[in-house]
């Protein structure tokens, strides 16, 4: 047993600095830390005045804020006043290294702080805590236990050191299997804590990602999902284990109702081992469960589509850094909110200048990151739009960090967008020729369909009046869980926001069809295009495709489920073209996936054909009269 | 010569407990004809007091002045974010106490009450 030493205070306040977004270590930070030791001093001192510590915190935090600056410095440089408050805390300590008391006292006599405000506005009597710190006895050991890890899943030491902080309170932890899913790279498994004294406690859902897509997902979290959920869910209860000297860290998703011994499975498993029937109801129930808080809230929201949709596609660009090269003024300079990253201007070869984009994530090893628009706008998506992936460079002299806008970046083009969707649908041995207009139908009932590469830009320019609400952004089939009592729960909050209330929908179709449908048809093309024509009768609402004898049909029924919802949130009732836009897009999302199966993809790339198909014409086609397409809003510029 | 001094410090932020000091001698500010002493806050360089790492402060974002009997005034300088005394926007000038709280954007300042000397 290690005792809870001044490092682990440090790196707590770091933890709440990030989670801040302030990237600096202030007495507030410190001081919040102190409240969050578990058995500490700090919280008896507090709870000994009548004060609950997270209260405290709360309005600490509710004076501070969080920022919205881009980052200015790596690291979490102190303030002087933090400075000062760590050398009176030393000076208390004499020789030793500064205990919890000591840098309790030192915060409370240097007396100028933002800490001090805040309590002197709750009215707490400073003197009469002074007092309490200084006699009070410590509580107990406060203490940091080595946690054996067991079972079968295999992790690496930062992932399994990630584990041990996370359940650093437990007397051991058992990961019992790794839930598929997760294209992100991040790891999704189901652990469970093992007491003291031997008594398990329910099983829990722990994310381990790198460690700032763990900080942002609790954001995310704390922004839009924590005062939205249904009362029994999945929640983010504890702050990230982001540990110091680690790039990874890791989220714990504990679930609020009865779920004693007994285990979670997510949807993709559910259907393999269990019933696809039954997803219609646990679909419908989690519509029913958050809707009325999440896709139902029906605010007005008309946009241009590349706002909510660009970030799912590959980058606009893919660049060479040239780092010896000194910007042109002259030259093509490339700014995130203008219109190149949709238009094909930029050619491959050329020689750009990159400006105001914001680093979205690094990925050191490989000399590569990826830049996109940055953080400024009421609607998050577009944040992650005008993306831009760069290569080649020398992470070890030139750092870069997350959150940080690049000014001038120059850089020679290796691939647009054109090109890496070109390249994927190559990857399908396709039938066809991918430069054609039309892709030749190999079904009977089926007409050509357009060719949706060619299509890209121009569905991105267009306008739709849709609703905007909050949105899981992520909605797969492995992000629903189903505990045995037949609940279900969703998790992994970081793409969570406030968007396009379809897109979910639209994510959750394609995830249904590639994932559970492709395995349920014949191999190769021929197999894709009859379910294809499957599909497409159910776009002109012909329900009698639901009794065919085809083993895709029970899949096939759930999207007529999900259909009905998407029906429930269309901003204009039988306007689908709404939904077949985000259909097309983010079935093309699905065509670098380099984890799905060469089928799965194939049918992805077809039901962006049909549905680019079905976004030309504003209705269904069972409806009679079609209004001429050149009277309605739809296009921008007419 | 008297030389007149002012200690400002930073309450919050990153910067939190930097103390700012400005003297007439050392050239700081303007002196106006009436004797005033009129001091400019801003996130600009130029600034007699610079608010770094605040992107709600503006470029010239207030002047505090100090009048030849000693009182002290604030004035928006037209700011996006405003200025405030404690939990008052302040609209145009405001008297000041030394001791007393004020914000520009989100960084909090206080004018030491007595000036250290060293």
């Amino acid at each position: 047993m290690e005792p809870i030493g001044f490092s682990d205070i440090q790196s707590l306040a770091r933890q709440e600095s990030s989670r801040l977004h302030h990237y600096f270590i202030g007495v507030e930070h410190l001081f919040i830390a102190l409240t969050k030791l578990r058995g500490g001093l700090t919280a008896a001192v507090l709870e000994e005045h009548g004060l609950s510590p997270r209260f405290v915190r709360h309005s600490i935090r509710e004076i501070i804020e969080p920022y919205q600056d881009p980052r200015y410095w790596v690291g979490f440089p102190e303030t002087p006043r933090t400075v000062r408050v760590l050398e009176m805390a030393q000076s208390y300590a004499g020789h030793n290294t500064p205990s919890e008391r000591d840098l309790l006292m030192a915060i409370l006599d240097e007396g100028d702080s933002v800490v001090i405000r805040v309590l002197a506005e709750m009215d707490v009597d400073l003197v009469g805590l002074r007092e309490t710190a200084a006699s009070l006895p410590n509580v107990g050991q406060v203490s940091v236990p080595e946690v054996p890890i067991l079972g079968q899943v295999e992790l690496t030491p930062d992932q399994r050191h990630v584990l041990q902080q996370m359940f650093r309170s437990y007397g051991q932890v058992q990961t019992v299997r790794e839930l598929t899913g997760g294209y992100s790279g991040a790891r999704i498994l189901l652990v469970r804590p093992v007491r003291d004294d031997g008594r398990h406690d329910a099983a829990v859902v722990v994310k381990l990602d790198d460690r700032d897509s763990v900080l942002y997902e609790r954001r995310r979290y704390d922004l839009h999902v924590k005062d939205r959920l249904p009362p029994k869910t999945a929640r983010l209860v504890d702050f990230p284990t982001a540990p110091d000297g680690s790039a990874i860290g890791g989220l714990k998703y504990t679930f609020v109702g009865r779920l004693e011994d007994s285990e979670p499975v997510n949807l993709r498993e559910y259907a393999s081992h269990r019933s696809v029937g039954e997803l219609h109801r646990l679909i419908r129930e989690v519509f029913e469960f958050f809707g009325p808080n999440w896709w139902l809230q029906r605010e007005q929201y008309r946009f241009g589509v590349w706002r909510e949709y660009e970030h799912v596609l590959p980058p606009a660009l893919v660049i060479d850094v040239l780092a010896d090269v000194r910007p042109d003024p002259e030259g093509h300079v490339l700014e995130p909110f203008k219109s190149w990253s949709r238009l094909p201007e930029v050619m491959p070869g050329e020689i750009v200048t990159l400006s105001g984009l914001t680093v979205q994530k690094l990925h050191p090893e490989q000399g590569r990151m990826q830049l996109a628009a940055g953080s400024q706008s009421r609607s998050e998506a577009v944040n992650r739009c005008s993306k831009v992936e760069v290569r080649g460079l020398d992470l070890s002299t030139r750092r870069h960090f997350r959150g940080e806008v690049v000014e001038a970046l120059v850089g020679r083009v290796i691939l647009t967008r054109d090109d890496l969707l070109m390249r994927s649908v190559q990857d399908l041995e396709p039938q066809f020729s991918p430069f054609m207009k039309l892709i030749p139908s190999r079904h009977p009932a089926l007409e050509d369909l357009p060719n949706p590469l060619l299509h890209v830009s121009e569905l991105l320019e267009r306008q739709i009046q849709g609703f905007l609400s909050t949105i899981h952004g992520d909605l797969h089939l492995g992000n629903i869980l189903v505990g045995p009592n037949g609940d279900a729960w969703l998790i992994d909050f970081g793409w969570t926001r406030e968007g396009h209330t379809l897109f979910d929908w639209a994510m959750l179709e394609t995830s249904l069809l590639v994932e559970i449908g492709s395995r349920r048809m014949e191999p190769g093309w021929d197999g894709v295009w009859n379910l294809i024509a499957l599909i497409e009768a159910i776009n002109r609402g012909d329900d009698r495709v639901l009794h065919e004898d085809h083993p895709a049909v029970p899949v096939l029924s759930v999207v007529w489920t999900v259909r009905q919802i998407v029906q429930e949130c269309l901003a204009q009732p039988d306007r689908w073209d709404e939904y077949f836009i985000a259909l097309a897009l983010i079935a093309l999302r699905v065509l670098d996936w380099q984890s799905e199966t060469i089928d799965g993809r194939r049918l992805a790339f077809l039901i962006a054909a049909l549905a680019m198909k079905e976004a030309q014409k504003p209705f269904r086609t069972d409806g009679g009269d079609w209004p001429d397409l050149t009277q309605t809003d739809l296009r921008t510029g007419l | 010569m008297h030389d007149t001094e002012l200690a400002i410090m930073v309450m919050s932020g990153p910067n939190d407990g930097q103390v700012i000091y400005l003297s007439q001698q050392q050239g700081h500010g303007t002196i106006e004809p009436d004797g005033t002493w009129s001091l400019v806050l801003g996130r600009r360089d130029e600034c007699d007091v610079t608010i770094l790492f605040d992107i709600q402060v503006s470029r010239h974002h207030a002047i505090l002045s100090l009048a030849p009997n000693q009182t002290l005034t604030l004035t928006d300088n037209g700011s996006s974010n405003g200025t405030f005394i404690g939990r008052e926007r302040i609209q145009e000038a405001a008297p000041l106490e030394r001791g007393q709280l004020f914000r520009l954007g989100r960084t909090w300042l206080r004018v030491q009450p007595e000036m250290d000397k060293y």
